[in-house]
C-alpha cells in the first residue's frame, strides 16, 4: 500500500513539470496573425477581446500577406510590466503591448516610432481627425521626444472622491442656493435651486456640491447627524495614502496649472512658497523663488526642493488634520483598519445602500472595473453599474476668495501605455498600424471606456447620444470632465532629465515628511490619528526635512 | 482429531495485481535497456554478465554525477555568484540620466563610495536605519527567545507522545503548507476584527487592535511565531527521536522528571540542531521581512519596518532601477556586518556546546 501511495504521489509531483505550460491557441495558417500583449490588471480583458473580435470581423476578407486572408489576433495576458516587459519585448513575438509602470525615458530605446501613424487622419474608420488631434493637450508633451512619439497613453486616471449622487437625491443632501460656509440649506434637486459650486457658475457639473472646504466640513457634520443618518466618507484603511493622493488634486486646483506643473518641470518661478508658519498656524509667505532646469547649459534645479513649501500642501495638511479629528463621526470605522484593502473598502461603500449609507469613497478612477463583481451581484436589485449614479466629487476650493477660479484637476496619463515592438517585421507593419489606429477609432474608444470603467485621454470626434447610453454615469461624467474646455487637466509628469532620473522619488514629493525620526513618513491623516498632539505646522515643517539640501543634491547628481 | 485449519487465501486484489504486473513490465523494459546499453558501450562487448572495466565505470559514474548537478550548478553560478558579483560592482555605481541625440538615456556610471556614504548617513539623526535596526532586532529576539522555547516545548511534547500529540503535529504544521496570504488574512481578521465584535457584544467600543500602532508589530510577531512552529517542530522532534532509547530509559530509572529529562538529556543531545537554527536566525536579521509585505503590501508603517522589508520595497517599487545601486550597497554593508557576527556566534556556541557523538 505504501508503495502504491508513493508511486501515485511521485506521479502527481511530476505533473508539476507541466505547470509552466499554458494552452496555446492554434495558429490559423490561412490568416495573418497579430500578437498583442496585455498586462492583467484592473482594466479587465473584455475590452481587448472586444476590440480583437471586431478587428478580425472588419478585416476578415482583407489580405495582409500574400496567400492569406483575414486576421487572427493572439492575446498574451500576463502580469508583467515596466522594464521587465521592455527587455522581454526584444525577443518577443508580441507586436502591440499594453501595460504600465514604465519609465518614460525607455520608450525611444525599446519602442517603434509611431509618429506617422498617429498623425494620419482616421479616414479608414470614417473619421476626419488623427489620433494626435484627439489626444488631450496635457497628455502630449511627456510622450513627445523631439517631435517623435513612441507610445500612447492607455488610460487617464487618478485618485478621486467618488460620490453617490443617488444618495444625495434620496436624502436631500444637495446644497441649495443661499448657503454659506457655516449655514447650509440642504434639499433635493427637484423644485430647488442648487448652489453654483466652486466655479460660481449656475448650470455646470459642480452645482449643489460644496464649494469650499469649510462648507464641506459643515456638510459632513450635518450628514453625520441623526437627522440624516449618513456616513460621509469611506476609504481603504490599508491604503490611507489615498487621502494624500486625492489632496494632490486639491493642490493642483489651488495652485493652478502653471504653479502646480513646477513640481514636475522644475522650471519657472514659484510664487506660493511659505517661508514659515507662525504660532497661530498662519503662513508667512516667501518671495518668488526662481527654479532653473537646463542641464545642457549647466543650470540645475537646486532650489526645486522649495516647492515642498507650496501653500496648497499646507492647506492639504490642515484638511487631513481635520479628517483625523473627525475620524469617529465622518468615516466608517473600517477606514482605519489596516487589513481593509481597496476591494473590501469598495464592498463596504457599494453595499452600504442596504444599511447605513455611505456618501463618499476615496479610490482610484479604476474602482468601477475592480468592483465589477459587486455591481453584477447588485444588478438584480437595481444597483448595477449602469443603474447607479456615481461621479467624481468636484474638488472644493481652499476658501471663499477662490470660488470662481478656473478648475484644475490632477489626472495622470503617464503610466499606462500602448506600445509597438521596435523589432516589428516589415511585413507586419500594415496590420499593426491598422490595429493601432483601430483602437483609437470612435467606436472602440467608447467600447473601451464602457468595458473598463476608465477613460482614455482622447476627445472623441463624435460623442453621440448612443455613445453616452453605453457608458455608466461614472464613465460619462469622468469623460466630460477631462474633455471640458473650462477645466485644466494636469498630468503630474514631465520628460525633462531631472524628473525622468528621479521618477521613483517624485511620487512622494507631495506628502512625505521626516516625523518621529523617520524620513519617509507618509499618509499624514494616519499620522494625525496616531499622534493626536501633532499639528499641521509640525508636519509641514517636517516635509522640508524629507527633501533637505543633501537629499536634493543626490537627486541632482543623477543628471550631472 | 484436531480440526485442520484451512489456510485462507485472500482473493487477489485486481487493481493491485494489474498495478504489480504493469510495474514489473516497466521495470523489466528499463532493465533490458540498461543491459543493452551496457553491452553496446562497455569495453566488454557481448559479455553482458561481465563487469565493465573500472575506468569505464568511473567515467560513467562521473558523467552521471556531472549531468545531475550541471543544471543546479549553472543556476548557482548565474543566480548566486553572478548576481552577487553584479551587486558588488553596482554598489559603486549610480544611474545617471543624460541626453544622447536629444533622447534621455539612463546609463550606469562609477560613483565611488557615494552609496555607502548615503547608507551610513541613514543611521544618523532623521535616518530610518535606527528604526529598522530596532525592529529587526525585536523580530530576532522574539523569534529566538519566545518562538524557540515554545517550539522546543511542542517538539518535546510530540516526541514524548503525550495526549493529542498527533493533533498538535498536524495543527502546528498546517500554516507551513497553506498559502501565506490566506493565513495572514485569517490572522488579521482574528486578531483585528474579532476582538472588536466581541467587545461590541458587551456594549464596549474598541479600536481594531491591528490598527493600533503600539500593537501592530507585536501582533505581527505573534503570527510569525505561530507559523514558525511547523518547520522547527519537525526538525527538533526528529532530532529528539534520534536520541538513543537506552539513555532515556536510564534517565527514567534514575527517576528523572520529564523536565529534567528534557534539560539534562534531550537538550544536550540536540544542541547541534538548536545551534544551526540559532546561527541561521542571526544571519537572517538583515533580510527577515517578518511577513510584513503579506500583511501591509508596500504600505507598512515606517515604525514597524525591518531591514528585509525596506530593501525589498526599494527594489520592488518604481519603474526605474535608480535605487538599485543604493540597495546593492546596503546589502553589501549588511553582509559585512552579518558575516563576523554569524561566524562568531557559531564559533562561540561550538566552543561552549561541542558536538556530541551518539
Amino acid at each position: 500500500m505504501k508503495k502504491i501511495i508513493t508511486v501515485i504521489l511521485s506521479v502527481l509531483l511530476c505533473c508539476s513539470v507541466f505547470a509552466g505550460c499554458s494552452p496555446t491557441e492554434e495558429i490559423d495558417t490561412t490568416k495573418t496573425q497579430l500578437y498583442i500583449f496585455r498586462m492583467t490588471g484592473g482594466d479587465g480583458e473584455p475590452y481587448i477581446k472586444n476590440a480583437a473580435t471586431k478587428f478580425e470581423e472588419k478585416y476578415k476578407d482583407y489580405s495582409f500577406e500574400e496567400g492569406k486572408k483575414g486576421v487572427q489576433v493572439i492575446l498574451d495576458q500576463r502580469y508583467v510590466f515596466g522594464k521587465t516587459l521592455l527587455q522581454e519585448m526584444e525577443n518577443s513575438k508580441n507586436e502591440i503591448l499594453i501595460s504600465e509602470g514604465f519609465s518614460l525615458s525607455d520608450f525611444p530605446k525599446y519602442c517603434y516610432d509611431v509618429t506617422e501613424w498617429i498623425k494620419e487622419p482616421l479616414t479608414e474608420f470614417g473619421e476626419d481627425k488623427s489620433i494626435l488631434d484627439m489626444l488631450l493637450p496635457d497628455s502630449q508633451p511627456i510622450r513627445n521626444f523631439n517631435g517623435k512619439y513612441y507610445s500612447l497613453p492607455m488610460f487617464i486616471s487618478g485618485y478621486n472622491i467618488v460620490i453617490d449622487v443617488d444618495l444625495m437625491e434620496r436624502k436631500g443632501l444637495w446644497i441649495l442656493d443661499g448657503s454659506t460656509d457655516s449655514i447650509l440649506n440642504l434639499g433635493k434637486s427637484e423644485g430647488n435651486t442648487l448652489s453654483k459650486g466652486g466655479d460660481n457658475l449656475a448650470g455646470t457639473f459642480d452645482d449643489g456640491f460644496p464649494d469650499t472646504w469649510a462648507q464641506f466640513y459643515t456638510w459632513c457634520d450635518k450628514m453625520a447627524s441623526s437627522e440624516k443618518n449618513v456616513i460621509p466618507m469611506n476609504l481603504s484603511g490599508k491604503y490611507q495614502m489615498g487621502v494624500d493622493y486625492v489632496l494632490q488634486s486639491f493642490c493642483a486646483d489651488m495652485e493652478g496649472k502653471d504653479q502646480y506643473n513646477l513640481n514636475f518641470s522644475f522650471k519657472g518661478t514659484a510664487n506660493t512658497i511659505i517661508d514659515s508658519i507662525d504660532d497661530n498656524g498662519n503662513p508667512i509667505m516667501a518671495g518668488p523663488v526662481l527654479i532653473e532646469n537646463d542641464p545642457a547649459n549647466g543650470k540645475y534645479p537646486t532650489t526645486g526642493n522649495q516647492l515642498v513649501k507650496q501653500k496648497s500642501r499646507y492647506e492639504s495638511i490642515k484638511i487631513m488634520k481635520k479628517f483625523a479629528e473627525k475620524k469617529s463621526s465622518w468615516f466608517t470605522k473600517e477606514s482605519f483598519y489596516d487589513d481593509q484593502d481597496n476591494l473590501m473598502a469598495q464592498n463596504k461603500f457599494l453595499y452600504s445602500v442596504y444599511d447605513t449609507p455611505v456618501l463618499m469613497h476615496f479610490d482610484g478612477s479604476w474602482f468601477e472595473s475592480e468592483a465589477d463583481p459587486i455591481f453584477k451581484d447588485m444588478a438584480e436589485d437595481g444597483y448595477g453599474k449602469n443603474d447607479r449614479k456615481l461621479q467624481m466629487l468636484p474638488m472644493p476650493k481652499a476658501d471663499r476668495t477662490r470660488v470662481g477660479d478656473k478648475r484644475t484637476v490632477a489626472l495622470s496619463s503617464g503610466s499606462s501605455s500602448m506600445l509597438v515592438n521596435k523589432n516589428l517585421a516589415d511585413n507586419k507593419k500594415e496590420i499593426v498600424k491598422k490595429f493601432y489606429q483601430f483602437m483609437h477609432s470612435n467606436e472602440i474608444l467608447v467600447d473601451t471606456m464602457s468595458l473598463t470603467g476608465m477613460v482614455r485621454p482622447f476627445k472623441l470626434e463624435n460623442f453621440t447620444e448612443k455613445d453616452k447610453d453605453k457608458l455608466s454615469h461614472w464613465e460619462r461624467t469622468t469623460y466630460e470632465l477631462v474633455t471640458d474646455a473650462e477645466v485644466d487637466i494636469v498630468n503630474g509628469a514631465d520628460n525633462n532629465l531631472f524628473f525622468l532620473a528621479n521618477q521613483d522619488n517624485m511620487w512622494k514629493f507631495f506628502f512625505t515628511a521626516t516625523l518621529n525620526n523617520n524620513k519617509d513618513t507618509q499618509a499624514f491623516m494616519k499620522h494625525f490619528v496616531n499622534n493626536p498632539s501633532a499639528t499641521p505646522k509640525t508636519v509641514f515643517d517636517a516635509m522640508a526635512n524629507a527633501f533637505d539640501d543633501n537629499t536634493w543634491s543626490s537627486y541632482i547628481n543623477k543628471i550631472k | 482429531m484436531k480440526k485442520q485449519k484451512t489456510l485462507k487465501i485472500d482473493k487477489p486484489n485486481a487493481v493491485a495485481a494489474a498495478f504489480g504486473s504493469t510495474k514489473r513490465k516497466i521495470s523489466g523494459f528499463f532493465y533490458d535497456l540498461s543491459v543493452k546499453a551496457h553491452d553496446k558501450f562497455s569495453s566488454n562487448k557481448g559479455q553482458g554478465i561481465k563487469l565493465a572495466k573500472k575506468s569505464v565505470r568511473k567515467r560513467n559514474a562521473k558523467i552521471f554525477y556531472f549531468s545531475l548537478i550541471a543544471l543546479p550548478f549553472i543556476q548557482f553560478l548565474i543566480f548566486y555568484v553572478g548576481v552577487n558579483i553584479n551587486s558588488i560592482i553596482m554598489s559603486f555605481q549610480k544611474f545617471t540620466m543624460i541626453e544622447i541625440d536629444g533622447i534621455p538615456t539612463e546609463i550606469l556610471s562609477f560613483s565611488g563610495i557615494e552609496n555607502y556614504l548615503r547608507f551610513f548617513s541613514e543611521f544618523g539623526a532623521d535616518g530610518i536605519m535606527l528604526t529598522l535596526l530596532k525592529n529587526s532586532l525585536f523580530v530576532f529576539v522574539i523569534g529566538t527567545f519566545v518562538g524557540t522555547p515554545l517550539a522546543l516545548f511542542f517538539s518535546y511534547y510530540i516526541y514524548k507522545k503525550f495526549p493529542l500529540n498527533n493533533f498538535f503535529k498536524v495543527v502546528l504544521f498546517i500554516p507551513s503548507i497553506i498559502s501565506t496570504i490566506v493565513t495572514v488574512t485569517m490572522f488579521s481578521f482574528i486578531a483585528g476584527r474579532v476582538p472588536v465584535e466581541i467587545a461590541k457584544m458587551f456594549g464596549v467600543s474598541i479600536d481594531n487592535p491591528m490598527s493600533n500602532p503600539n500593537l501592530r508589530l507585536p501582533l505581527v510577531m505573534v503570527y510569525n511565531v505561530w507559523v514558525s512552529f511547523g518547520t522547527s517542530t519537525v526538525m527538533y522532534s526528529s532530532a529528539m527521536s534520534r536520541v538513543p532509547d537506552s539513555i532515556v530509559e536510564y534517565g527514567k530509572l534514575e527517576g528523572l522528571s520529564p523536565f529534567k529529562e528534557f534539560w539534562y538529556v534531550i537538550m544536550p543531545l540536540i544542541m547541534q540542531t538548536f545551534i544551526t537554527f540559532f546561527v541561521v536566525s542571526i544571519a537572517s536579521i538583515f533580510i527577515n521581512q517578518a511577513n510584513l509585505y503579506a500583511f501591509f503590501s508596500n504600505q507598512a508603517d515606517i515604525n514597524i519596518q525591518t531591514f528585509g522589508y525596506y530593501l525589498f520595497n526599494l527594489t520592488k517599487l518604481g519603474s526605474t532601477m535608480s535605487e538599485f545601486p543604493y540597495a546593492a550597497a546596503a546589502g553589501i554593508a549588511f553582509t559585512v556586518f552579518a558575516v563576523p557576527i554569524t561566524l562568531g556566534a557559531k564559533w562561540a556556541l561550538d566552543k561552549f556546546f561541542p558536538a556530541v557523538e551518539y
